[in-house]
């Protein structure tokens, strides 16, 4: 019951106050599933049951829809500082400015050391001796303006959020944002720096890639953009399984000391599979952070076409450390993109020479070798070559994997309904995402509905009588791993679409009872079991909750089945 | 003339490696050299990238450059050692626009002379001649100190391509083409037939 409250009282919540009147929502009809009583053997037709079973919406409130991009800048102008839904600022403990997402140095210097007093006030010098990290101030609201402290001594982060995301999702972000610094520059670094001079400038160990990645992972956060750290997991490309297992064998067939890790990518970072030694697994966080690194900025990029694209003539060699791996010592990371779509590849295939209107970056393979070595690189690089010609010399391997980019669409029948539902798979910490537009709009919207739909699954997950909420570093760990487990929920919000600014003041009842016009409605979608998360997202015509939940039972059926297609489940272990 | 086309083709390989300031415009450089292409959105490198690139030095002579793009933040600094161990050249960039740039590539020179081989081939460049009207550091100062230690001296814009490929003929020119082929020849006679093949197939192909 209590969850119940709380998700519908976090939603009365205003939402943005942009003033973008491209769309706006102005219906919201939610309901929420009472906490199922059998929530380990993931009967879905008792989950389902609970959706059909009560009517009533437990609230409905105007959303706005289509808000506008919101990018790093370095503005002068105090109120359109102020006006900002998102901030993030980086600084030493001594309250040395380290970053700011917006502002100029001259606004954020004054941010800086306030924020730095309000940290210092509430500190409790004993648990920062212990090393568990800020005991104290985590969060304050204003209004729906949500604080966010993270005392990570010798560094500070606070966010400040009017995205109506829980202080739970605020703070990981701050953890993200803090394990970026970790792994581009790695703990003892960090410590050191400061140890030697506490007043230290920080911003002159980073480069204009670090601060362009901040920057870029600040407008992901902003943006919703990132599905992957909204969902917490990794995208994984749907490939048949044996196709997969054969990609195994042939990684198998070059480990040597000289790597430690491998990762065969699609695009957008999507994982083909994985190379592990057997006592080592990867930390989803980590590859979060690598992957943060390579997909979001341009270091690994050539613009010299209109588009920004992955090179495929360039190999790279960077130091990571990845913090959950091991936060005090650096890994070398060999990366390597190569182009499937080749006019003398696809003529053995027999499809015709090369789509150019594909985007290249569509086709693009990306390996990435892990060495424990700095002064490997050459040793890496032939294991890299040689893995790289066994994929491209199987026609069988080449086809499949070309073919798998390409399309990504579930057979037909599955979900006539819908347009987009992402899949994740909370054991193998993957999702698997089915995207039908491509069009910017469309796109914004649904990150924001996908970010929506989580944030009422993790508000959930923190009410549920049985978790501890204690404030330390530990517990928020826990917190995390507490939030794929909890028992099953669900969830679904209707958003009426318009793009006249006329509707504003429209009676929001009324509308939805009036016939709707076509795509005029967007309903979002999300349950969540001890093992998955659905989230699926309809645009057009209203629909009503049963063919919803018939829906997202032949989806989940159909994912549950073709898991091995879906998700990288061992990879290549050694 | 006959002498020419009787003569085999002769191919070497040599290591280069460039060094420099951070934001001197070092991968731009070498994304002129290798794809003749430029790109305003370039961040700074991460790391190191490796990059390959052949050229005709004459008529039967072909270069193959292995190429370091070194980072050139501070933070990356002790990895450089590892780039430029084994280099037969060095190409060392400064901006021409950024006085303290030519600071730091005269610290990287005075490090490649301790640390490098020997006969490590080096070339001083300034970079971004298309910014002639904010110029900073003139051509007489930087010309005259690499005279002094005999390095290869050029100003060239990664921009619009002036001066590039010259730098790249005069670094092959002066390398030990003859030398490297010798002792190439020498390591052939050793190969391992039983060795996999290592012919990197994408690196012409893309």
């Amino acid at each position: 019951m209590s969850a119940k409250k709380s998700v519908a009282s976090s939603l009365k919540n205003p939402v943005f106050s942009s003033d973008d009147a491209e769309s706006r929502a102005l219906v919201t009809d939610e309901y929420l599933g009472d906490q199922s009583s059998s929530s380990v053997n993931n009967d879905l037709n008792s989950i389902l049951k609970q959706i059909t079973k009560d009517s009533t919406p437990v609230s409905s409130k105007a959303l706005k829809l289509g808000f506008p991009e919101e990018k790093d800048d370095e503005c002068e102008d105090m109120q359109l500082f102020l006006n900002r839904r998102k901030h993030f600022f980086i600084l030493s403990s001594a309250g040395k400015p380290i970053y700011s997402m917006h502002g100029s140095e001259d606004i954020i210097v004054g941010y800086m050391g306030l924020i730095q007093t309000i940290v210092s006030y509430f500190h409790l010098e004993e648990t920062a001796e212990a090393g568990i990290g800020t005991g104290d101030l985590r969060s304050f609201k204003n209004g729906d303006v949500c604080f966010t402290f993270e005392n990570r001594y010798p560094i500070i982060l606070m966010g400040v959020s009017n995205m109506q995301e829980t202080d739970v999702e605020s703070t990981q972000q701050l953890d993200f944002l803090y394990n970026y610094l970790v792994t581009t520059l790695s703990k003892p670094h960090i410590n050191k720096v400061f140890r030697q001079r506490e007043s230290f400038d920080f911003r002159k160990l980073l480069g204009h890639a670090d601060v362009a990645c901040l920057n870029n992972i600040c407008a992901d956060l902003a943006n919703n953009s990132n599905l992957g750290l909204i969902i917490g997991g990794l995208p994984c490309l749907k490939v048949k399984r044996h196709i997969r297992v054969k990609l195994e064998q042939i990684l198998l067939r070059y480990t040597s000391p000289s790597v430690l890790y491998g990762l065969l990518l699609g695009p957008e970072g999507k994982l083909i599979t994985v190379m592990r030694p057997r006592r080592h697994t990867l930390h989803t966080a980590d590859l979060q952070l690598l992957f943060s690194m390579i997909f979001n900025t341009n270091t690994f990029k050539t613009s010299s076409t209109d588009k920004p694209e992955f090179q495929v003539n360039e190999e790279f060699w960077v130091p990571v450390c990845l913090p959950r791996f091991n936060s005090n010592g650096f890994l070398y990371a060999f990366i390597q993109f190569w182009q499937l779509q080749r006019d003398d590849a696809l003529e053995k295939l027999g499809t015709g020479s090369a789509d150019q209107s594909v985007n290249p970056d569509t086709t693009k393979m990306g390996l990435i070798l892990l060495s424990p070595y700095k002064d490997q690189f050459y040793q890496v690089r032939d294991i890299s070559k040689r893995i790289i010609d066994r994929i491209m010399e199987s026609s069988t391997l080449y086809k499949e994997l070309y073919l798998s980019m390409l399309t990504n669409t579930p057979p037909e029948g599955i979900c006539p309904l819908i347009s987009d539902f992402i899949f994740k798979s909370k054991k193998h910490a993957q999702y698997f995402l089915i995207k039908r537009d491509d069009d910017g709009e469309h796109e914004r919207m649904l990150r924001y509905i996908y970010s929506r739909l989580h944030s009422a699954v993790v508000t959930n997950t923190l009410v549920s009588p049985q978790r501890s909420t204690k404030c330390n570093g530990e517990n928020i760990l826990q917190r995390k791993i507490i939030t794929f487990d909890s028992s099953n929920f669900i969830k679904y919000t209707k958003w009426k679409v318009s793009s006249s600014q006329l509707e504003e003041s429209f009676n929001m009842n009324a509308r939805i009872s009036s016939s709707p016009q076509k795509n005029d409605i967007v309903t979002g979608f999300v349950i969540s079991t001890p093992s998955f998360e659905l989230y699926m997202v309809r645009k057009g015509s209203d629909i009503d909750k049963k063919a919803l939940a018939q829906t997202s039972k032949k989806i989940i059926k159909w994912c549950l089945k073709n898991e091995g297609r879906l998700f990288v489940s061992g990879g290549a272990v050694f | 003339m006959a002498d020419l086309v009787t003569q085999e083709p002769r191919f070497a390989q040599f290591k280069l490696v460039l060094l420099g300031e951070s934001a001197v415009g070092k991968s731009s450089i070498v994304h002129r050299f290798v794809t003749d292409s430029f790109d305003d959105l370039r961040e700074s490198t991460i790391g190191a990238a490796f990059l390959t690139q052949t050229i005709q030095l004459d008529e039967r002579t072909t270069i193959k450059f292995e190429i370091w793009d070194t980072a050139g933040q501070e933070r990356y600094k002790s990895l450089a050692p590892m780039y430029y161990r084994n280099a037969n050249c060095a190409l060392v960039a400064y901006d021409i626009t950024q006085e303290s740039s030519l600071d730091r590539a005269k610290s990287w020179i005075q490090e490649l002379q301790k640390q490098a081989s020997a006969d490590i081939v080096v070339a001083l460049v300034g970079n971004k001649l298309d910014l002639e009207a904010e110029r900073k550091v003139s051509t007489k100062e930087a010309k005259e100190y690499a005279d002094e230690l005999g390095l290869i001296f050029k100003e060239i814009s990664a921009k619009t391509g002036e001066g590039i490929k010259d730098v790249f003929h005069s670094i092959a020119s002066k390398l030990p083409v003859e030398e490297k082929l010798n002792s190439a020849t020498k390591r052939r006679r050793n190969i391992d037939l039983n060795r996999p093949s290592t012919n990197n197939q994408e690196s012409c192909s893309c």
